[in-house]
């Protein structure tokens, strides 16, 4: 069982479903665009193997959507990148087990630049 | 890659009076559609926006649904799209192509990328504000601003330090 308290040092991964959230090499900001409700979701993935984080992927994300989407990969990493953005993770596991969010959002006009910081710290993770 | 934010500024102007009375919204519409029309034709004249605004009517089909990302993002909105039409045409010619996506909530992004820590960005909203960011090397850009007929200088600068 994880640690109800998330640690700064603990992996984050951000499933990537979309075209326009990676590159050849990079993780792209619009991997963390923010929700309406602003909790980015993210899953803990400390002590999981490839394997079992592309399953969270296929069967909490993708095979929710209308058929024919795509789990591409994921964005990785630190809590502590996320809190030096001063955003917080909240370890939620709603609506599954090792689910958390990044929320704390500020104003709209600093999400752009906090997108970029974010991406520039992940790393990209191709399925 | 140099941008003359001068002598090639892109001749295509929008009135920033526009009406909002629904004929004024549909002959609004019809001269876009002439506009956007004109440019595809015409080669020499506007072949890169031609490519911006075709990967702008493309990100549209793509996030015109509500949680087309997954994750709960809503449908692309209709405002900020528009002003992203206008955003687009109003770019000098010598601009490089940018990318385009959509927030998960429903803003048009424009995005130069050279690498994860070479990159400008600016967010459409539907009112015409334009909130930007940069990343170069260590130093952050950012801020917001109103578009009206012109792309602000401040944006401009800020591409050319992408590929400077």
């Amino acid at each position: 069982m994880l640690s109800e308290v998330i640690s700064t040092q603990e992996m984050l991964g951000r499933f990537l479903t979309s075209r326009t959230h990676f590159s050849n090499s990079d993780v792209k900001p619009a991997a963390f665009s923010p929700p309406p409700d602003l909790k980015l979701s993210v899953v803990r993935i400390d002590s999981l193997t490839l394997r079992e984080i592309w399953n969270i992927g296929q069967t909490q994300v993708i095979d929710k959507l209308p058929p024919g989407r795509t789990l591409y990969g994921m964005g990785k990493l630190k809590v502590s990148d996320v809190q030096s953005q001063n955003l917080t993770v909240d370890p939620d596991n709603n609506p599954f087990y090792r689910h958390s969010s990044i929320i704390g959002w500020p104003e709209k006009a600093k999400w752009i630049s906090i997108t970029q910081q974010l991406a520039a710290v992940s790393e990209l993770v191709l399925k | 890659m140099i941008l003359n934010t001068g002598e090639k500024d892109n001749p295509i102007t929008f009135s920033s009076h526009t009406g909002v009375s629904p004929s004024a919204l549909i002959v609004q519409d019809m001269l876009d559609r002439v506009r956007r029309e004109f440019i595809s034709s015409n080669i020499s004249f506007g072949d890169h926006l031609a490519v911006i605004l075709e990967e702008l009517l493309k990100l549209k089909d793509e996030t015109s649904v509500i949680n087309w990302d997954g994750y709960g993002a809503v449908a692309l909105n209709n405002e900020s799209f528009q002003v992203s039409e206008k955003f687009a045409l109003s770019l000098p010619f010598d601009t490089p192509i940018p990318n385009v996506y959509a927030m998960a909530t429903g803003e048009v992004v424009f995005e130069w990328y050279r690498g994860k820590r070479q990159l400008f960005s600016v967010m459409v909203g539907g009112d015409s504000t334009l909130s930007y960011a940069g990343l170069f090397g260590t130093d952050t850009d950012f801020g917001t601003v109103h578009f009206d007929e012109k792309i602000p200088l401040i944006l401009i600068s800020n591409i050319q330090r992408v590929y400077s």
